[in-house]
């Protein structure tokens, strides 16, 4: 054996190591979520799907998982009217803005939450916008939150393209920059699009300081529910955690058809 | 009455000039040059002709009509750009169609313009690719015949052949003079290379410093350079100041000359004759070039790459001889 097939072979084998340990405690949970009871031993005594139907079946989880993924796709919308098209606005025509984005962006993952929390409290508690125990102001907060994370992919994907030129051949045809942007410069940053999009949607379905510290008991979402069921039963949590998983991947899977889809 | 005019043309981006006073006739049907180094604003000037930049002054007229104050695609003009910009995310087939649905044409209609110019352009086996599939000769002839298919009444092409590897860029020029030739579109296309420039252009317009300085035909603008600067850029001149004039010839002048390196012979004869030492052969292919010492100033002369001559060695001593019709005196800058 050579010993780059050797070398080969060590790497499989660290990988799949590493894999196993990142997997087993997606593994233990659902495994978690299925048992009777599992307080002694290495396998729980036995399986059952009780739990998945308590906790589907309850009405407080149900309104919770409708409001978290209300504010998911709110928050996903809000990004593609309001961060899309300053993204590309500042690409093509305001380099200045560009730049500043390009240095803010790190800012809400640069301050401790907590300052967060209390700045956006202190804007949302006053005139003009009374926002606080509203889900609005989940919405708003996320709109920043959720901004590096469509900025980077999105702004990477429109490095590639020459969008200037694009702009240039459109208008020597007559298409507006409007137009070229929705039948070229948006269909060409697509992936990265929908890369952000996943992302943004995974924050605000599961962030839980912001939803527990702005609104709290007003507006409970998933995450806000699950942290009141942190005494019950440890199953519980498992499947809460296990539909979690489910609707990431759910929604994961979606924006993977369709950018598979339409590229051919 | 020439069919495309420029007049008074100028832009600056603040403080700095791109260029100013600009004149241009084009005749229809036929190409002409915008030839300078990088930075001299021919793309710039390019661009204002198209209508995405506003020059500052100046009127451009195209058959008669003032177009200045018009929009891009209310002026007839079509343009390549140096990086092509095609439509990543359309075909082949759906670029061309693309500018013919901005203007409203019937499905029928953009079908067959699109099918004829893909016929032209040789394309028709690549219609349904997209552009990163295609080669950059390719993604080239897609450009040409997104332009073409509009039917312009001015063609604009920004360095089209630049991006393209030698062997290529020289088949596709010989594919754009022919394209010209046949379908008798008007053009004016920008390059730094004044081989291609020479080659393509019926007209060339030499470009320094956003001016234009000289604009005839090729083989005035080779033969006959205006100034020091079109006798540097064009063609490989030798260019003689009124000292080395005197030491070589013993003539009191008071302009330099220039003198193309094939308008030297290497023989004794009529005519100004010079001795000289040959310091080094290069082999351009087709020609032979010779760097010779000729009394402390260095001259290049170019002889055809013919086995029947006998190749000088360096160190040999030779006779230059130069016909004065050859000579061409430089009287500017």
């Amino acid at each position: 054996m050579g010993s780059r097939a050797l070398g080969k072979r060590v790497d499989q084998a660290l990988i799949g190591i590493v894999s196993a340990l990142l997997l087993l405690p997606v593994l233990a949970v659902a495994v978690g979520a299925l048992a009777t009871d599992w307080y002694s031993g290495l396998l729980p005594a036995g399986l059952t799907l009780r739990w998945f139907t308590d906790v589907l079946a309850a009405p407080e989880f149900q309104s919770a998982l409708g409001r978290s993924l209300l504010i998911a796709l709110g928050s996903v919308l809000l990004q593609l009217v309001v961060s899309v098209p300053a993204v590309l606005a500042a690409h093509a025509y305001l380099p200045w803005l560009d730049r500043w984005m390009e240095r803010l962006v790190i800012l809400p993952y640069a301050l401790p939450q907590v300052v967060l929390v209390v700045g956006l409290l202190q804007i949302y508690a006053t005139d003009p916008l009374v926002l606080i125990g509203t889900p609005w102001i989940l919405l708003l907060a996320y709109l920043p939150l959720g901004f590096p994370l469509l900025y980077l992919p999105l702004k990477n994907n429109l490095r590639a393209l020459p969008v200037r030129e694009l702009l240039d051949a459109g208008r020597l045809v007559g298409a507006s920059d409007r137009v070229i942007a929705l039948r070229v410069i948006l269909p060409c940053v697509r992936s990265g699009l929908l890369v952000g999009l996943s992302m943004v949607f995974a924050l605000a379905f599961a962030e839980f300081v912001f939803a527990n510290m702005l609104v709290g008991g007003g507006f409970r979402t998933l995450s806000v529910y699950l942290f009141g069921q942190r005494q019950k039963v440890g199953q519980v949590t498992a499947v809460i955690v296990v539909i979690y998983f489910a609707v990431m991947w759910l929604a994961t899977a979606l924006a993977l058809f369709v950018l598979r889809e339409r590229r051919v | 009455m020439s069919f495309v005019t420029i007049a008074g043309f100028a832009k600056s981006f603040g403080a700095t000039p791109v260029f100013a006073d600009v004149a241009l006739e084009v005749a229809e049907g036929s190409m002409c040059i915008l030839l300078g180094p990088s930075g001299c604003g021919k793309t710039t000037l390019l661009r204002a002709i198209a209508g995405l930049e506003r020059p500052d002054a100046g009127t451009l007229t195209i058959a008669g009509q003032d177009v200045t104050a018009l929009a891009p695609e209310a002026r007839g003009i079509a343009m390549t750009f140096q990086n092509y910009a095609l439509f990543p995310n359309m075909t082949v087939r759906q670029n061309l169609a693309f500018g013919l649905q901005q203007r409203r044409l019937s499905r029928a209609a953009i079908a067959d313009k699109v099918d004829g110019a893909l016929a032209l352009m040789e394309l028709i086996p690549r219609a349904d690719a997209r552009p990163h599939a295609l080669s950059g000769g390719q993604k080239q002839r897609v450009a040409l015949a997104r332009a073409l298919v509009l039917e312009p009444r001015l063609l604009l092409l920004d360095e089209p052949l630049s991006a393209l590897d030698a062997q290529i860029r020289k088949r596709l020029r010989d594919e754009l003079k022919r394209l010209q030739r046949t379908t008798g579109f008007t053009g004016i296309l920008v390059t730094h290379d004044q081989e291609e420039a020479l080659i393509l252009g019926d007209q060339v317009a030499v470009m320094s410093a956003g001016r234009i300085v000289q604009a005839a035909s090729a083989r005035e603008v080779y033969d006959r350079p205006a100034t020091r600067f079109v006798a540097g850029f064009i063609g490989d001149f030798n260019l003689l100041e009124p000292p080395q004039i005197a030491r070589l010839f013993g003539l009191q002048t008071r302009h330099a000359w220039a003198i193309h390196p094939e308008a030297i012979d290497i023989a004794s004869g009529p005519g100004l004759s010079t001795p000289a030492v040959v310091t080094d052969v290069r082999i351009h292919g087709p020609v032979l070039r010779y760097l010779v010492d000729a009394v402390g100033t260095e001259l290049k002369v170019d002889v055809l790459n013919r086995s029947t001559i006998p190749a000088l060695m360096p160190g040999m001593t030779i006779t230059l001889r130069i016909d004065p019709g050859q000579i061409r005196e430089l009287a500017g800058q």
